[in-house]
């Protein structure tokens, strides 16, 4: 059954807000959803359900939608709460008054009848919840148990873990989840028991909230048919159940202060401690294992062994610490094991130590010491250079020196001060090499220079540059330099060209001799031909 | 040979311009004030070295000192961090700075230097690999220098460029490791790092004092700093330092 109970629509379009509950008659027990619904607003933070002391509400999230009709668009904000009945009676959920959008709205209240619990076993299905201890001392390990019963199947099984003000999940440790099935007088019932373990955290006094399971579980029969309703499948029709467990209060208490040791682990819980050597004799410089074992009801996270006395003759290295944890419905079971590797450092008889854990016993209220006997360990002569054969570790350096204290280093006195960034070093750093590569460079350009002064077509360009203008000496010069650089293009000595190697250089070259030729041996005159041998001899001898 | 001589004549002209004051004298002063147990007056000397150009390994390590003596421990962090920048094989900075990075409350893995594959910058300072790159590029052109002025055989070229090109190696690493990064340690007891530049966004993670932070960008006043694990905040960059000991040396207030 729906219940729409509050509607604050002052006006067309304006925000309105509504509080709804899926049922309102329920029994102790029964979880209650609960909607407080935003339209066309917008809330600052989760609004405030108040409740009357049989319900426990606890919000569950909010989510967001916007609808479109006739072209009008509305914005939906749904915040859902749980409410949890707890005792019975009529109880009161809200008012619940917000200002949306500036504007003040009220939505609510709505009624609740809560009913006892109903009697016998008609429910299909119960869930208890309980604390392992209820008066818990501060740091001590609890366990918070759910057991969730059935008698017919069920599916989709989900859980909100009750909120625990004071009490925190124990880090590093995981909860555990069972499942079966048992016989109780002759009916068959599954079960899920969720263990979760707690830590005492904050002294004083609070109420475990509501663990809620939901499951999806056969509908009910129909009263008139006695005949369960199916879907299409010929299945049982499914529903969505909620069960909830009672509040459980519970205090806190303080540790005392009086009769708290100097020494104090700050375990809480039952300690037992055994101590063991992997043999109890021991040729000088081998290494044997020493191994703790601590039980404890409390956390032994932060366990450490105190340290050898440095005149036991021993050389101790730690090894990484094991720990085990059982979650039990009536506490938490914690098994440390220490282990160390021991090298003796002298012959006979050496004492390895008692170890003792001071701390705080619940059961009896008070602190204790949990002691394990120190152990005899005889030392046969040996080397004296063994290895550790079990682990390693950083062996100490200055032998059997007792370490006092540490402190920082001094700078050092005779430092010579200069600036050690890169951008005070830029000379030195680029002088060398780029002093080193001008060089090398200007090598190279005299090598060039130098081949360059021997290329024979420089000589010729040089020779044709210092012939006279005309003349037969500028005449013999010109034929000089043809030859030279048909000589050259052919690879023929110069006076062994003749007109039909130059006129393989192709017509111009031809041209140019006959002309030459005839001007030198003819008597025609010269004209541009001092030019044109230049040029030729400029193109190296091609056309 | 003596065709070098000019060279590292001109080598030394170029590196050693005298600086206004004298360092050495300030660093003296530093390690008097701090044996007499004045350390802020040894702060003070130490901070004058910088000033007057000996930025050096052994002042940072001194300031280092005589912040840590005066209980602040993030510019004492900064401070090692920056002189073991400038000698990562001194061991006497390394251990001050370990013991400056496990007093800090945050635990964090300082970042590493930004050299990708270049391993061997690890162990080397930005100035050790630039000496490297420049011996090594002298010698491999050096040589072929030589033998040409000697009129003798030239050598085969391949290990001259070889040379040349291992000092070549060198001097992209010095390059890419000055250029890596700027690394940053948080010099005010708790600073809270958010999504966006000032006030606006929300406050995602506090570290605090001396922790080392990688700078991955900056903004107005305000510096992007990373975590180890990949988260990233802005925060105010007047409560940090750099450990880049080019860096001027300035302090948040404490």
């Amino acid at each position: 059954m729906i219940a729409l109970l509050g509607l604050a629509a002052p006006a067309a379009l304006a925000a309105q807000l509504q509080l709804t509950v899926d049922d309102n008659e329920v029994a102790v027990g029964d979880v209650v959803q609960v909607q407080l619904q935003v339209v066309d607003g917008q809330l600052r933070g989760v609004p405030e359900l108040p409740s009357d002391r049989g319900l426990q509400v606890r919000f569950r999230g909010q989510s967001q939608s916007t609808v479109v009709v006739n072209f009008e668009t509305t914005r939906l904000v749904r915040y859902s709460f749980e409410a949890v009945a707890v005792a019975p009676g009529r109880w009161t959920l809200g008012p619940v008054d917000v200002v949306v959008d500036g504007e003040p709205l009220s939505a609510g209240p709505v009624s609740i009848e809560v009913r006892e619990e109903p009697a016998g076993d008609d429910e299909p299905a119960s869930v208890e919840g309980s604390l392992s201890a209820t008066e818990p001392w501060e740091g001590q390990l609890l366990v918070h148990r759910l057991r969730f019963t059935h008698k017919e199947e069920v599916g989709n099984l989900r859980w909100t873990p009750p909120e625990t003000p004071g009490l925190i999940a124990e880090p590093g440790v995981e909860g555990v989840q069972r499942e079966g099935a048992e016989v109780i007088e002759g009916v068959r019932q599954g079960f899920v028991e969720i263990l979760t373990p707690l830590r005492a955290a904050a002294a004083g006094a609070g109420t475990a909230s509501p663990a809620v399971v939901s499951a999806d579980m056969a509908e009910a029969a129909d009263p008139r048919t006695g005949r369960r309703r199916v879907d299409l499948f010929g299945r049982a029709r499914a529903v969505t159940r909620r069960f909830a467990t009672r509040p459980i209060p519970y205090v806190v208490r303080p540790l005392p202060v009086e009769g708290r040791q100097t020494d104090f682990s700050g375990i809480v819980g039952q300690v037992e401690v055994s101590s063991s050597l992997s043999a109890d004799r021991a040729a000088l410089g081998d290494s044997l294992t020493w191994t703790v074992e601590v039980l404890s009801t409390g956390a032994l996270t932060d366990l450490r062994l105190p340290p050898v006395p440095a005149d036991a003759g021993l050389r101790v290295y730690d090894d990484a610490p094991e720990l085990r944890v059982e979650v039990l419905p009536e506490g938490v079971r914690t098994r440390a094991i220490l282990r160390r590797a021991l090298v003796p450092e002298r012959e006979g008889a050496l004492t390895v130590p008692a170890i003792e854990l001071a701390h705080f016993d619940p059961a009896t209220g008070a602190y204790a010491r949990a002691a394990a006997a120190a152990l005899r360990l005889e030392v046969l002569p040996g080397d004296g250079g063994g290895e550790l054969a079990s682990f390693g570790g950083p062996a100490p350096t200055a032998g059997g020196v007792e370490a006092l204290g540490e402190d920082i280093l001094p700078a050092p006195g005779g430092a010579e001060i200069s600036d050690h960034r890169l951008s005070a070093a830029w000379g030195w750093l680029l002088g060398p090499p780029g002093l080193a590569g001008l060089g090398l460079a200007a090598v190279g350009v005299r090598g060039r220079l130098r081949r360059r002064g021997d290329d024979p077509w420089d000589s010729l360009r040089a020779e044709l540059r210092g012939a006279p203008a005309e003349g037969p000496e500028a005449l013999a010069a010109w034929d000089r330099g043809l030859r030279g650089a048909v000589g050259l293009r052919l690879g023929v000595a110069p006076p062994l060209v003749d007109r039909a190697a130059v006129a393989r250089l192709g017509d111009g070259a031809a041209a140019l001799w006959a002309d030459l030729e005839a001007a030198r041996y003819g008597g025609r005159p010269a004209g541009d031909l001092g030019r044109r041998v230049a040029a030729f001899v400029e193109r190296r001898g091609l056309a | 040979m003596t065709s070098l001589l000019p060279v590292g004549a001109l080598g030394l002209l170029l590196g050693s311009a005298p600086a206004a004051a004298d360092p050495q004298s300030s660093y003296a002063a530093g390690l008097a004030a701090t044996h007499a147990g004045d350390f802020a007056l040894a702060q003070a000397h130490f901070e004058d070295a910088l000033g007057e150009g000996g930025v050096h390994p052994a002042v940072y390590q001194g300031l280092g000192n005589a912040l840590h003596r005066q209980g602040r421990l993030g510019p004492a962090v900064a401070a090692w961090a920056r002189g073991a920048r400038l000698a990562p094989r001194d061991g006497d900075l390394g251990a001050n700075l370990e013991r400056g990075r496990a007093a800090t409350r945050d635990r964090l893995d300082p970042p590493g230097p930004a050299v990708g594959p270049l391993v061997w910058m690890r162990f080397l300072a930005v100035r050790e690999a630039a000496a490297l790159a420049s011996a090594l590029l002298s010698l491999g052109l050096a040589w072929p220098l030589a033998a040409a002025l000697r009129g003798g055989p030239r050598p085969a070229p391949g290990l001259p460029l070889a040379i040349v090109g291992l000092g070549l190696l060198f001097g992209a690493s010095a390059g890419v490791a000055s250029r890596g990064g700027e690394v940053v340690v948080v010099g005010v007891p708790e600073l809270r790092a958010r999504s966006a530049l000032g006030d606006a966004g929300v406050e995602l993670f506090a570290v605090h004092e001396g922790a080392e932070l990688r700078a991955v960008d900056a903004g107005p006043g305000h510096r992007l700093v990373e975590l180890p694990d990949g988260r990233k905040g802005w925060v105010p960059e007047g409560a940090l330092i750099s450990a880049d000991p080019s860096a001027p040396w300035s302090l948040p207030a404490p």
